[in-house]
């Protein structure tokens, strides 16, 4: 099965045209600046066998991207495309798990876009696209939210007035749910285990944002970001947890509105913030080496990224129980060891010793950077967020055509 | 001696009167202050003749929730002590000028006797850089003094100090102890303290960050006070919303507190118990992760059927699961109240006053 994966940004389209159950990727790429125009003209960028080109194409929107794409994979003889894979940030209360296109999960989806008014709007815009230019491929959505909804209810609510909950439907959702779901899997072959019996804590450490998630026979049983992924770790640009006094406080001092602290907490605070100049912790990790009053500010910025993270994993390994590993991916995850060494060092009381030497050292993805002795593995695992969406396709795809065929 | 013992709440004044070290007040009592306007003095007074006919007061302590960044111990009120807390309002509005104006009226009514503030923040004053500060540009951190603290360091120091010394008894320790103190109260707290040194506390630069309290709601999105007022309430109805109307009660739907909710066996309460039960368990994580360890764990607050719940609990689920059993000190109960520890720390303070009158003396 071929299967073409979008994950839509507010001006970007990133494609990848997979073959499952081999997991080959056939095709990928980029369509950029998509929308009005902008200095750069919009463009793709192709890959294909390894080789990467640039196409100029006016783009207005994310259709004409859409369209772009086909046009290329066609050229390249890639037109057998048997069904369409999108991400999308948030699936709401409404939507537990994937979901095949038709009109009624378009206007679900339009209705649950005022949880995600950035993220989501496009990449609907993009869903009714494709299903106008290619109505007889199958298309599935596939949540951010969905690997979070079967959360225990102690675990999603917030203790807060119950009006709130049930008019406004305030409740913890998490995010990153792609990424998680797939670096468990990847993580439990890896040690051998069977998914269903998997337990860790993952850690999705990303260059804009970050969350854990605890994770029970192979399901998230909790996550960090809550309502909006504004709460728990400290991010790039974001806040992670405060106070609830603090936002109060911020509006009353700032004399702004609500949206004028959502701006400030979304997207010049955390490591930005803390830092003052740049919001890449790899950055804050360079400067922090040295004497002088710039170094010591960017080893407290360092310290309290990875503090916040090593209390979350104290709290998750508290929640998981017997916990099997503790997974690091994407940018950060993968690519910046003293983080990793900072949020696990001196926990062997809790069965996690981390290996200096093997963590300084990786050669390649999945990575044990565990010593011997330490009773949970660490583990480096490259996240594949596309490959994710594909496998949740195949599988929804498949079951489907089964119950097809057992009802015939 | 006598010792006289304020804690000056929101809606009224509590005292107890304590001789030297017993354990059991000599009276106990509260002058309710319903009317905000009412003359503190007035309940102060009343307060201060009611312990003189058990005999003359030599010590009053005064509970100050709030102290900030400048008082890491207890005081001994002066006027610029009183200066000092009085510049510290904007950051405890509801508390630190009932708080004044009680130390404010004892000084006046009996300026004789030496009045000891303790500070719940004082135990919080030096916590590591890493667990007090938001990740908000410092610049907007240090305009409003943000900044994390605890809030029930009186419990949580003594607590501490107790299930030491039980330790010390068995054996000299070979390194600081690493405690959980959790403090059962209507805002119940959790702190990780090494040796005296606490490194993690769930509270926030207010109480109302960390565990879900009696009717505060504790950790929260910080996009949800947001989005309250988009919904055109004001600042102040979110804060009482949040305050006052929100934690475990809203979970049960009615009022109810820690004792409620972990002894008694009603459905209408599963909620709040397993939503508070799983804080505190992620609480508990976060601490022992905080010291790399776990020695023992210290209970102490006002709920105390709930403590014996919590004991049960951290033995039977959280160091089973989380430690494979090993908690090599166990689980301290502390028996005194807060009253009566405040009484010991004012008393802690006696070399000071001493000092303070011999230095007081040659002037005429």
């Amino acid at each position: 099965m071929n299967i073409l994966v979008f994950n839509c940004g507010s001006s970007s389209l990133k494609y990848r045209l997979l073959r499952l159950p081999g997991e080959a990727e056939l095709a990928g790429g980029e369509a950029r600046r998509i929308g009005p125009r902008t200095a750069e003209p919009a463009h793709v960028v192709h890959r294909v066998n390894g080789i990467t080109t640039t196409h100029y194409h006016p783009m207005p929107d994310h259709g004409a991207a859409f369209s772009n794409v086909m046009q290329l994979l066609e050229r390249d003889g890639l037109a057998e495309i048997d069904a369409i894979g999108h991400r999308m940030v948030h699936g709401g209360g409404r939507f537990a798990d994937c979901a095949l296109v038709d009109e009624a999960v378009i206007a679900g989806l339009e209705e649950t876009s005022v949880l995600a008014p950035l993220h989501n709007p496009p990449a609907i815009s993009l869903v009714k696209s494709c299903a106008r230019l290619r109505p007889e491929l199958p298309e599935v959505v596939v949540f951010d939210t969905a690997f979070h909804s079967g959360i225990p209810e102690y675990a999603r609510n917030y203790a807060i007035p119950g009006w709130m909950r049930e008019e406004i439907g305030v409740r913890k959702y998490g995010f990153h749910g792609i990424s998680h779901e797939y670096v468990t899997t990847e993580a439990a072959r890896f040690l051998g285990i069977a998914t269903a019996k998997f337990n860790a804590v993952s850690c999705h450490l990303g260059s804009g944002g970050a969350s854990l998630c605890a994770v029970v026979n192979g399901l998230s049983v909790d996550n960090t970001m809550g309502y909006s992924p504004l709460q728990g770790l400290i991010m790039s640009t974001r806040s992670g947890s405060l106070d609830p006094s603090v936002p109060l406080r911020l509006f009353h001092h700032l004399g702004c509105n609500g949206t004028g602290v959502e701006d400030l907490l979304n997207k010049k605070s955390g490591v930005l913030g803390l830092s003052g100049s740049s919001s890449d912790i790899r950055d804050a990790l360079a400067a922090a080496v040295g004497d002088g009053p710039e170094s010591e500010r960017a080893r407290a910025v360092a310290d309290a990224y990875a503090w916040r993270i090593r209390k979350h994993l104290g709290a998750y390994l508290a929640v998981v129980g017997r916990a099997d590993a503790v997974i690091f991916t994407d940018t950060v995850g993968e690519e910046v060891p003293p983080i990793r060494y900072a949020v696990c060092a001196g926990m062997e009381d809790f069965g996690l010793a981390i290996d200096r030497g093997r963590n300084e050292k990786i050669s390649a993805l999945p990575a044990d950077v565990a010593t011997d002795e330490s009773r949970i593995r660490i583990l480096v695992v490259k996240t594949d967020e596309e490959m994710s969406i594909a496998r949740t396709v195949h599988r929804f795809l498949t079951r489907q055509a089964l119950a097809v065929c057992q009802d015939g | 001696m006598n010792i006289l013992a304020f804690d000056p709440g929101r809606v009224r004044l509590d005292y107890s009167l304590f001789r030297d070290a017993e354990r059991k007040p000599i009276i106990t009592g509260h002058v309710p202050e319903p009317d905000m306007t009412a003359d503190p003095a007035d309940a102060v007074a009343d307060a201060v003749g009611s312990a003189l006919n058990y005999g003359e007061i030599g010590l009053c302590v005064v509970r100050v929730v709030f102290g900030g960044e400048a008082f890491k111990t207890c005081a001994i009120a002066d006027w610029l002590v009183l200066e000092r807390l009085h510049e510290m309002i904007p950051q405890s509005p509801l508390h630190l000028p009932r708080a004044i104006e009680t130390v404010r009226a004892v000084m006046r009514c009996r300026p004789e006797i030496p009045v000891v503030l303790d500070f719940e923040t004082a135990f919080f004053a030096g916590l590591p850089e890493r667990e007090t500060v938001y990740a908000i540009d410092p610049g907007l951190s240090a305009a409003l003094r943000l900044r994390r603290y605890g809030y029930h360091g009186i419990y949580h120091r003594a607590a501490c100090h107790e299930a030491a010394h039980k330790a010390a008894n068995r054996e000299a320790p070979a390194s600081p102890l690493r405690i959980l103190s959790i403090c059962l109260e209507p805002k119940p707290e959790v702190a990780a303290v090494v040796g005296i040194r606490p490194v993690y506390v769930t509270s926030g630069s207010t109480p109302l960050e960390g565990l879900p309290g009696r009717t505060s709601c504790g950790d929260l999105d910080p996009s949800l006070p947001g989005l309250l007022m988009r919904r055109e309430l004001g600042p102040e109805r979110v804060d009482e919303l949040l305050t006052k109307e929100s934690g475990l009660s809203a979970l049960a739907g009615r009022m109810t507190d820690l004792d409620e909710i972990l002894t008694v066996d009603d459905p209408s309460l599963n909620a709040a118990r397993d939503y508070f039960l799983y804080r505190l368990l992620q609480a508990c994580g976060a601490g022992a992760a905080a010291m790399g360890g776990l020695d023992g764990v210290a209970l102490s607050g006002r709920y105390r059927k709930a403590a014996g719940q919590i004991r049960e609990w951290v033995v039977s689920s959280f160091a089973e699961r989380f430690l494979s059993g090993k908690l090599r000190y166990g689980v301290t109960m502390l028996e005194a109240s807060r009253d009566r520890i405040m009484a010991d720390d004012a008393m802690g303070t006696a070399p000071q006053i001493l000092a303070r009158i011999k230095d007081a003396a040659p002037v005429p």
